[in-house]
């Protein structure tokens, strides 16, 4: 499964990218994740099966969604970033990945 | 309060966002970001090179020996490293221009390498007084920032509308002609006009004021600059960085608009500290590095304290957040105690979180105004733990003390509101289960 985790600068992202990566291995689930700017968004989207925005970009959803198509398009609780819940945030995808 | 939260919530945070996520915000932010390496890089050779020190006036000792042994190896490798001390920083605005060329023609879909040479140029005319390139290298060092920033949207803004509107674009492609020679072709008229226009808007100015372009941006700027370098101004300017970042907004919606005029400043401090002047007489206090090295430690609101303190409390989940935000937190990255404390909405942790870092602001600017304390003067990246950041960017174990000082006064004004919260968190989130 290809993640695509959306932020403005990225560097927190960074350490989301990680523990995103632990949590798939616990899963044996297999993943990617690319972080990008919300700026180069279109850039990114090729191949991509959901898209997760942190909680600083929340507002841009509407849009991220008119560009994403058919991709699912998710953002992250405040709380699951800020504890760096990654089981919980990728449960949520995979449950909307599954209900596309 | 909960109005004025949600009127801040529909109308000004999305507008916030949009001006963070604006075309020209971030590919200055991106520009910017690109050259941080090659200009702590410049500058750690600088240091290297340049032992802070005179050996000759120690006593003999544990630092004679330190500060001779340092001279003899930046002896022995200043030939052939000399040329790369300051290099970017000396080339600044040119870099600057090219780049930003590069991130708005990347961003908008437009030909990389024809954009970023057209940035480049239509800089560098700006920069020419008599028809005389070699004197206008001077200006390419990081005096005529914002004269690059704005020359590079301005060129870029025209070109875009040529290219849009397709005024001028010549198409011999129709004509049989093989594409790779129409290529070269294609954009010459559009860029011509760019470059003439730009050539002749400089003379003009230039005849009529006696002044470039970067000298009339400069000349409007510096009230903000001047402004920014004041108590007042960091207290406000770091308070409302701390305001937005309560509704969740990125502390980038200032610190980016803001992060040119930081640089300039640092960038004249640099400069005059190589023509010898005293460290604790450099022409400006705030820069990028006394940002993050005395206001910022830990991240935007100083957290890294409230992390420290996070880290033993009484509360299972708060002790988590602790942990897991004490990494990040000496390469100043918090948003983990920012989104999962929360500090976001949190009325509990409000006030410290507001006026901690304006404190921290005004503080250091009263201890180096009033000469007690070194300024800065070299940068080495906004992701070095502050107290080490303070060291190295104004080569002051003074410094370095004192950001350990404001790390326990900060520890000392977020404790009671912590313990205050903690307190209400556990009540709300952790009753005993039956």
């Amino acid at each position: 499964m290809n993640l695509l985790l959306v932020c403005n600068a990225g560097m927190s992202t960074g350490i989301m990218k990680i523990k995103l990566e632990e949590a798939a291995k616990v899963k044996q689930l297999k993943l990617t994740v690319t972080a990008a700017p919300l700026i180069e968004l279109t850039e990114y989207l090729t191949g991509v099966d959901c898209i997760l925005l942190s909680p600083q970009v929340r507002f841009a959803l509407d849009e991220v969604i008119k560009k994403a198509f058919a991709i699912p398009v998710l953002v992250i609780s405040p709380l699951d970033f800020g504890t760096m819940n990654s089981m919980e945030i990728l449960n949520k995808v995979q449950a909307a990945v599954d209900n596309k | 309060m909960s109005k004025f939260t949600a009127r801040m919530e529909k109308n000004i945070v999305p507008l916030a966002n949009k001006i963070i996520g604006s075309l020209y915000l971030q590919a200055m932010q991106s520009a910017l970001s690109a050259l941080m390496p090659f200009v702590i890089l410049g500058i750690i050779f600088l240091i290297l090179l340049s032992p802070p020190v005179n050996y000759h006036t120690l006593n003999k000792g544990f630092l004679y020996h330190f500060f001779y042994g340092w001279q003899t190896a930046a002896d022995f490798l200043t030939p052939p490293f000399a040329r790369l001390s300051s290099l970017a920083v000396l080339l600044l605005s040119l870099l600057t221009a090219g780049l930003m060329g590069f991130y708005l023609a990347r961003q908008t879909k437009q030909n990389v390498v024809t954009v970023t040479i057209l940035t480049t140029l239509s800089f560098v005319i700006s920069l020419n007084r008599h028809n005389d390139l070699i004197a206008s290298l001077t200006g390419m060092d990081g005096s005529n920032l914002f004269g690059s920033i704005l020359l590079s949207c301005l060129s870029f803004e025209f070109y875009h509308l040529l290219v849009r509107k397709n005024i001028g674009g010549i198409n011999l492609e129709k004509r049989g002609i093989p594409k790779a020679f129409t290529d070269s072709l294609q954009n010459l008229l559009q860029l011509g006009l760019v470059l003439c226009t730009t050539s002749v808007v400089c003379y003009f100015l230039l005849h009529t004021t006696g002044k470039t372009i970067p000298d009339i941006t400069l000349l409007v700027i510096s009230p903000f600059v001047n402004f920014m370098d004041s108590a007042v101004g960091v207290f406000l300017l770091s308070f409302f960085v701390m305001f937005f970042w309560w509704f969740g907004i990125h502390d980038t919606l200032i610190t980016i608009p803001l992060s040119p005029l930081l640089l300039y400043t640092f960038f004249v401090n640099f400069t005059a500290f190589m023509q010898g002047t005293p460290a604790t007489e450099l022409p400006y206090i705030v820069t990028e590095p006394f940002w993050w090295a005395f206001l910022a430690i830990g991240g935007s609101g100083a957290t890294y304290s409230l992390g420290l303190i996070a880290l033993f409390s009484k509360s299972k989940q708060l002790r988590a957040i602790g942990r897991a935000s004490f990494t990040a937190s000496h390469f100043n990255v918090n948003e983990t105690l920012t989104f999962g404390l929360p500090l976001m909405y949190n009325t509990s942790l409000m006030v410290p979180f507001l006026l901690v870092m304006p404190l921290n602001g005004v503080l250091t600017f009263l201890a180096m105004s009033s000469g007690h304390l070194a300024r800065t003067f070299a940068y080495t990246g906004w992701t070095i733990f502050a107290p080490l950041a303070a060291l190295t960017s104004t080569l002051s174990i003074k410094a370095l003390l004192f950001v350990l000082c404001l790390m326990l006064l900060d520890f000392v004004l977020y404790f009671p509101f912590f313990k205050h919260y903690e307190k209400k968190y556990m009540q709300e989130n952790e009753r005993p289960s039956m």
